[in-house]
């Protein structure tokens, strides 16, 4: 009698090299976006920080500042509600208000749509307001100009050394709400130590929307000659 | 969370390409990601079972290989590792000889390196 045995073919196992970067495709959009803006004349600024670090009331004070000389928008990023757009859209500057449901970053290609919405011949700056986070939004491009990182001193001492990345890709930090240091027993020039430990070069504004203080330094650095 | 949109990346990704070569799974994605990212990779790995479940990718293995910053330095010429700071260490771009500013050459990467798959 013949046994006959059949075997289970095994599997062919390949392994393949790839060289696929994960960021790119955002990359690509923050370029077009960026081309875009160039070509209009228009200088865009992303804002990045905490949830309630003052992002959006400093959005306004620059909008103030600026909007008598400078056709302005404002892009404003929020996992949600709109409530942050309507102090902005009250001084009378166009406001796109991107929801990123409940995404925890805007990214290039959100920010490609809103600036289809918006009459670019009219405009010399577009300020974008990034979701409240100081992690994410890092490795997200726009095709902004400078990033603009805001920390206040309501979020205590360690704000740089607790989300040290965020500081690498700016170009610009705020030190926020300086009225409140003394209350809060933050020293301010241990912020702007700990930021330029991690970039030297970097130039670092002490500011309060409240007293008025340093919103004129920002406001010149933004769009220099106002 | 941005390590959720990484990963569904991979998986879009990953899976047009295993559905090319004819793949009947996936066994092993390997990833290398620069140390200036602040991609997390217990996260991503969270994150890469959740999206994979019931496709190709399914049960595969995320291998993260993490490549080391490089700077130089345009003051002083020096070129090689960054000058870390406190503990847990976060490399900075300060030049760890002349203290000036440095750039980052190496260490922004976020790629797949390599697939393995079943056919």
């Amino acid at each position: 009698m013949t046994t006959s045995t059949i075997e289970a073919v095994p599997e062919e196992i390949y392994d393949i090299e790839l060289e696929h970067s994960l960021l790119e495709a955002n990359a690509r959009l923050a370029k077009e976006n960026r081309v875009l803006l160039d070509r209009h004349g228009i200088t865009a600024f992303d804002f990045m920080g905490a949830i309630g670090s003052g992002k959006t009331t400093l959005i306004c004070r620059l909008v103030e500042r600026l909007k008598d000389k400078f056709g302005i928008a404002v892009f404003n990023g929020d996992a949600t509600i709109a409530n942050d757009t309507e102090p902005i859209a009250r001084q009378g500057v166009p406001v796109v208000q991107i929801a990123t449901v409940n995404g925890c970053h805007l990214d290039a290609n959100l920010v490609g749509k809103g600036l289809k919405k918006i009459n670019l011949p009219a405009l010399d700056l577009i300020l974008i307001e990034n979701i409240g986070n100081l992690i994410c939004p890092a490795e997200f491009p726009l095709g902004s100009r400078s990033r603009v990182v805001v920390v206040s001193v309501t979020e205590g001492p360690w704000m740089v050394k607790k989300h040290p990345h965020m500081f690498l890709g700016a170009d610009l930090v705020v030190i926020n709400k300086i009225d409140l240091a003394d209350i809060m027993g933050v020293r301010v020039e241990h912020l702007v130590r700990d930021v330029h430990a991690l970039k030297p070069d970097i130039r670092v504004v002490p500011a309060s929307c409240k007293t008025g203080a340093g919103i004129a330094e920002i406001a010149e650095l933004l769009a220099p000659h106002a | 969370m941005h390590e959720l949109s990484i990963a569904a990346t991979i998986l879009e990704d990953v899976l047009g390409f295993a559905e090319r070569q004819g793949a009947t799974r996936v066994v092993r994605v390997r990833l290398s990601i620069g140390e200036f990212t602040c991609v997390q990779a217990d996260q991503l790995k969270f994150c890469y079972e959740s999206v994979t479940t019931d496709t190709l990718l399914a049960n595969s293995q995320l291998e993260i290989e993490t490549l080391p910053a490089i700077v130089a330095c345009h003051s002083c010429r020096y070129e090689g590792p960054p000058k870390y700071w406190m503990d847990p260490l976060v490399p900075t771009l300060q030049c760890p000889m002349c203290g000036e500013s440095v750039e980052a050459v190496q260490g922004h990467e976020c790629a797949i390196k390599s697939v393995q798959y079943a056919a």
